[in-house]
């Protein structure tokens, strides 16, 4: 198992959010995790990527246990293991995407490789964008950017959050598929906390979040 | 991180530029002080080394010594001839120089004296020879560079220390003789040109005897004199002797003792007992970095308040920076990066914002030393040098990082108080 929760217990304002919430994903299986605003799909994934703390219970991230080392250790198995892509906050604004390519494999292997930079912006049909700063991009071209952000490093689990919430048809559909193929491709396990119906029919792994309790759809 | 740090610096360039410009400024206006307190003090030193004493006509002791030592005013009077032969005779003195000032050539002041002011200051003849007879005269190198001063080359004297355009005081009937050219000793003779007493005096019109001053050669002339306006020099005080002519007479006498016993009696003796003074230049020299140093202090502490205004301006910038940047600094630790690594980012960019404002001061600084040396003769008199870095330059230029860094520690140190979940929830 790539992610394991096991009796995870979170409150927020000391009312329980996950009490008692279980979790398996295997390596290199896709799922979507749905539910409704509010009913805890990103605090589910701040406690997988370890900003958060829960107040029991155990996150085995590849075999560590997220929840009960320090904050450093933390760090290591993010840069590590796992490859976030948020809504809107894609790039670092002051670089342009290729020094974003770099310094996230900078910061997670100590190393660059640019040959797999050019290709993933290839494979994601930016290449030619590489030079461009985040706010010279369109939504689009943004969202593909935060997606080989977060495969350059070569994450064994990648996590995106609302990847497609502020996307058109065309822009979701396109970017859905690319994060299927590459995940494929890289040999990376996807969990995309979406509210997204779009997604739906992309992936066919649903984990949905309703009254704390988790259900397999 | 340090490319990151650049970048962020650019993505924001004219606040960059303007907080980079304001440390500048404070840094060019510290290193000037700096520079032209500590080579003002050194000049004055250099120049009035070995001279304890200086005899001249009385009035302002300063004066005195800023005309007689460091040739930058008006002498004070003249003194009689015979005090020279007093002051030689005196068991205390060990070298008694004489000087006849007064006129100029260039702006360059004429020194009238003997062969051993150019030995008092350590200087030797690079090409030709030492003055021996009247209108014979030796160039200091600083003289001969900037005049392009030839050996055997003729002109001719303008009274005052300043050359005006058709002043219409020039000495046409006697000119000087280039006889020889010194080489650079770093000090004031470098910027005078030496000639004989005599030939002063016969510049001016005064006879004199031949066994006047040291046995030297005399022309004995008597030249038709009349200035046609206002004399700034000793002649102008010149007494009439009986016959109705100018005696011959010095501007001041440049002393130096034989032991301690000199510095007790002499001075003491030259004011009470003659129509003299005695000025002592370590004494005076003092005083006029004293008077400067108020100035230069008020100066200091300004800038220094420059600098520390260019510091909270770093640190506003800063600290709206990381506060606009929360998203940027969340996805960083996202990404992967330390608290620590985040933290070394910011502080650099308050770090290289200081080290390219000290950069910039510095360079400016020089560059208007360079450009203030060429352009104005006092400080080019002074012997400002704008490729001389102080010890004291490094040390704005620590004090100026350490503003930097401090200016970056607040914004930087909250990195390790931000809520990764809660900034996400605010920007992602």
């Amino acid at each position: 198992m790539l992610l394991e929760i096991e009796n995870l217990h979170y409150n927020i304002n000391e009312k329980p959010l996950f009490a008692g919430f279980n979790l398996s994903i295997e390596e290199q299986s896709h799922h979507l995790l749905v539910g409704l605003s509010g009913s805890g799909k990103t605090t589910l994934i701040n406690l997988i990527c370890g900003l958060l703390s829960p107040e029991k219970g155990v996150i085995r991230v590849a075999d560590h246990d997220i929840a009960s080392i320090s904050e450093s250790a933390r760090d290591k198995i993010r840069r590590e293991h796992i490859g976030i892509v948020f809504q809107t906050l894609r790039l670092v604004s002051a670089l342009d995407l290729s020094a974003n390519l770099l310094l996230a494999q900078r910061l997670s292997r100590g190393t660059t490789d640019a040959p797999l930079i050019a290709s993933l912006l290839e494979r994601l049909g930016i290449a030619h964008r590489a030079r461009a700063k985040p706010h010279q991009m369109s939504q689009g071209e943004a969202q593909r950017a935060a997606i080989a952000r977060a495969l350059v490093t070569r994450p064994r689990l990648l996590i995106a959050d609302e990847p497609t919430s502020a996307l058109d048809e065309t822009n979701t559909q396109q970017v859905a598929d690319l994060l299927l193929e590459c995940a494929t491709d890289y040999g990376v396990t996807l969990l995309i906390a979406t509210h997204d119906d779009r997604l739906t029919p992309v992936f066919p792994n649903r984990i949905a979040l309703t009254e704390h309790m988790l259900k397999a759809a | 991180m340090f490319r990151l740090a650049l970048a962020y610096l650019r993505d924001r360039s004219l606040t960059t530029a303007l907080n980079i410009l304001l440390l500048a400024i404070s840094v060019a206006m510290l290193v000037l002080l700096v520079q032209f307190g500590n080579q003002l003090s050194s000049r004055l030193d250099r120049d009035a080394q070995g001279v304890d004493l200086v005899v001249g006509a009385k009035g302002s002791p300063l004066q005195l010594i800023l005309s007689s030592i460091f040739h930058i005013d008006q002498p004070t009077g003249n003194i009689p001839l015979d005090s020279l032969d007093m002051l030689r005779r005196d068991p205390a003195v060990k070298e008694a120089i004489p000087l006849a000032l007064g006129d100029n050539f260039d702006g360059y002041r004429i020194v009238g004296t003997d062969a051993s002011y150019a030995t008092f200051y350590g200087s030797e003849v690079e090409q030709g020879k030492m003055f021996e007879k009247p209108m014979d005269a030796v160039l200091g190198a600083a003289v001969a560079k900037t005049t392009g001063a030839q050996l055997g080359q003729q002109f001719i004297g303008s009274h005052g220390l300043e050359t005006e355009d058709g002043d219409g005081q020039g000495h046409d009937h006697a000119p000087f003789k280039t006889v020889g050219i010194l080489a650079p000793t770093g000090t004031v003779i470098d910027r005078l040109i030496l000639t004989s007493v005599e030939s002063v005096w016969d510049v001016h019109g005064i006879e004199h005897d031949h066994n006047d001053h040291g046995g030297q050669e005399k022309a004995g002339q008597d030249h038709d004199h009349d200035h046609g306006g206002r004399h700034d020099h000793d002649t102008d005080d010149e007494a009439l002797s009986a016959r109705g002519g100018l005696q011959p007479e010095l501007t001041a006498i440049l002393v130096s003792y034989r032991n301690a016993a000199g510095a007790i009696r002499i001075p003491a003796m030259i004011n009470r007992q003659t129509e003299m003074q005695a000025a002592t230049p370590a004494v005076e020299t003092a005083r006029l970095l004293d008077l400067f140093g108020a100035g230069i202090e008020g100066a200091r502490i300004f800038a220094w308040i420059l600098a520390a205004t260019g510091g909270l301006a770093i640190f506003i910038a800063l600290l709206n920076m990381a506060r606009a940047r929360e998203g940027d600094l969340a996805l960083l630790r996202v990404m992967g990066a330390s608290k620590v690594q985040v933290f070394g980012t910011i502080l650099l960019e308050g770090l290289i914002t200081a080290a390219a404002g000290a950069a910039l001061g510095i360079a400016t600084a020089h560059a208007a030393l360079f450009v203030a040396s060429r352009s104005f003769q006092t400080l080019s008199d002074l012997g400002l040098s704008a490729t001389q870095f102080l010890p004291a330059e490094f040390g704005i230029i620590a004090a100026v990082l350490l503003i930097g860094i401090i200016a970056a520690l607040v914004p930087a140190a909250r990195i390790f108080h931000i809520n990764l979940a809660n900034s996400l929830a605010r920007t992602s």
